[in-house]
């Protein structure tokens, strides 16, 4: 029998992506990157996302050893290593974004009217969570489409630029309209009080995680300016 | 009831909300797809990445706004990315943004000014300009942390001996406008040729 997953509360979960979004800015060794993202990884399997967890831990992995390596340090022009050092740092950040973007809209739609945020706010933030992991899926259809016809050149940048933004635009548009209507059935315009089936409640999990989430990031900060330098 | 009617339609509704989500998701997947590559070249990341930016994200952005057409549609975008900002741990690209926010919405002032392509062309290179300097305040204001960052003492010398000469900036910031405004012209012929022909936007 498989072991439920453990379920995180989405306000820690956006104070860990928020806190590791700090920890991306102030950590100047990739080992402290590294030790962040190892701690993003076992968060990540515990919310039983094992696969994402592993496969960014690894990608991080390879891309601090890629920096380790002799000879790819930055040379006036040419600078593999800020771009190494960004997505190296990138990584950690969508490691904490991934956890949030799975979440099931309605929760996290419960979870804003809990914090009070303004529905101006609260729902395009709603719909941009809920978006973002298909943007991928939706470019790779119409790449495939162009591919397909032969209308994906380099020759013609600007006509290739055109037939990738044009279908984009269209299905996201058909897209949003969906999910607005989805929304509306649900009745997220109704001005009552709005009741949710899921349980909105910051518990002791959440404590507990958002504790170890701290004085992790403590140890990498430690380890960074004192042990590393 | 009629009254009422078009009262009820100049307030954003949840489609207008999930549009505006939507778009500005693909806006700031655009950036981020356009600045990262755009990092491993010194020159290119300081001179050329913010002005193809705003020249590749100004259709997403006009069709936002026309698809909207309604007040407040600059400033939540704007919103939204100062909220990014406060998350990342940089409050004062937050509060940078807000002006922004601000400054964009105020170019939509007017009637009709959110179904007119030349005010949202405006509208987009205020917030294209505000986007361009966020590089140059991390230099001007936290060039320590900036260095300390890890990134290479070659790299930092070359990037203030840029953020740091008047004109260099200017020519940035010219440069921003421009890309902005030729993305604003492009924009107008796709809307044209594609939307507004097919009906989808009015």
């Amino acid at each position: 029998m498989r072991r439920p997953a453990v379920h995180v509360d989405f306000r820690a979960k956006l104070a860990v992506f928020a806190l590791m979004f700090v920890l991306s800015a102030l950590l100047i060794h990739d080992v402290s990157v590294c030790l962040a993202m190892l701690f993003m990884t076992l968060y990540l399997c515990a919310q039983s996302f094992y696969r994402a967890g592993i496969v960014y831990f690894l990608t991080g992995c390879t891309i601090a050893f890629l920096r380790s390596l002799p000879g790819v340090e930055g040379i006036t022009i040419l600078l593999p290593d800020v771009l190494l050092f960004a997505i190296l740092r990138i990584t950690l950040v969508i490691m904490a974004a991934y956890a949030m973007m799975r979440m099931p809209p309605g929760e996290i739609t419960a979870a804003f009217m809990k914090m009070r945020l303004p529905s101006a706010l609260a729902l395009p933030i709603t719909f941009m969570l809920r978006f973002a992991p298909t943007v991928r899926g939706e470019f790779r259809t119409v790449f495939a489409a162009l591919r397909m016809r032969g209308l994906l050149s380099m020759t013609h940048p600007l006509r290739t630029f055109e037939y990738t933004l044009i279908p984009v635009i269209t299905r996201s548009t058909v897209l949003s309209d969906n999910l607005a209507a989805s929304a509306e059935l649900r009745g997220i315009s109704n001005p009552g009080i709005h009741s949710s089936l899921r349980l909105i409640r910051f518990q002791k999990i959440d404590s507990l995680l958002l504790l170890l989430a701290f004085g992790f990031s403590a140890i990498c900060l430690y380890i960074d300016r004192w042990v590393m330098t | 009831m009629a009254s009422s009617q078009n009262k009820e339609s100049t307030r954003l509704s949840v489609r207008n909300y999930a549009t505006i989500g939507i778009f500005s998701v693909l806006m700031i997947i655009l950036a981020i797809a356009v600045a990262i590559p755009a990092m491993s070249v010194l020159y290119f990341s300081l001179f050329i990445s913010s002005p193809l930016i705003a020249f590749l994200s100004a259709p997403l952005f006009t069709f936002m706004v026309l698809k909207v057409h309604k007040r407040g549609t600059v400033l939540i975008y704007c919103l939204i990315m100062a909220i990014l900002y406060l998350i990342s741990g940089t409050p004062y690209l937050a509060a940078w943004f807000l002006l922004s926010a601000l400054l964009g919405e105020l170019a939509m002032t007017g009637r009709d000014a959110y179904k007119k392509f030349a005010r949202i062309t405006i509208s987009w290179i205020i917030c294209s300009l505000f986007r361009a300097t966020n590089g140059m305040i991390d230099i001007w204001f936290f060039s320590k942390q900036y260095l300390a960052s890890g990134v290479s003492k070659a790299h930092f010398n070359q990037v203030v001996h840029f953020y740091y000469s008047a004109p260099w900036i200017l020519l940035i910031l010219l440069l921003t406008a421009i890309g902005a405004s030729l993305g604003g012209l492009v924009s107008t012929k796709l809307m044209k040729k594609h939307f507004v022909k097919s009906e989808l936007l009015r």
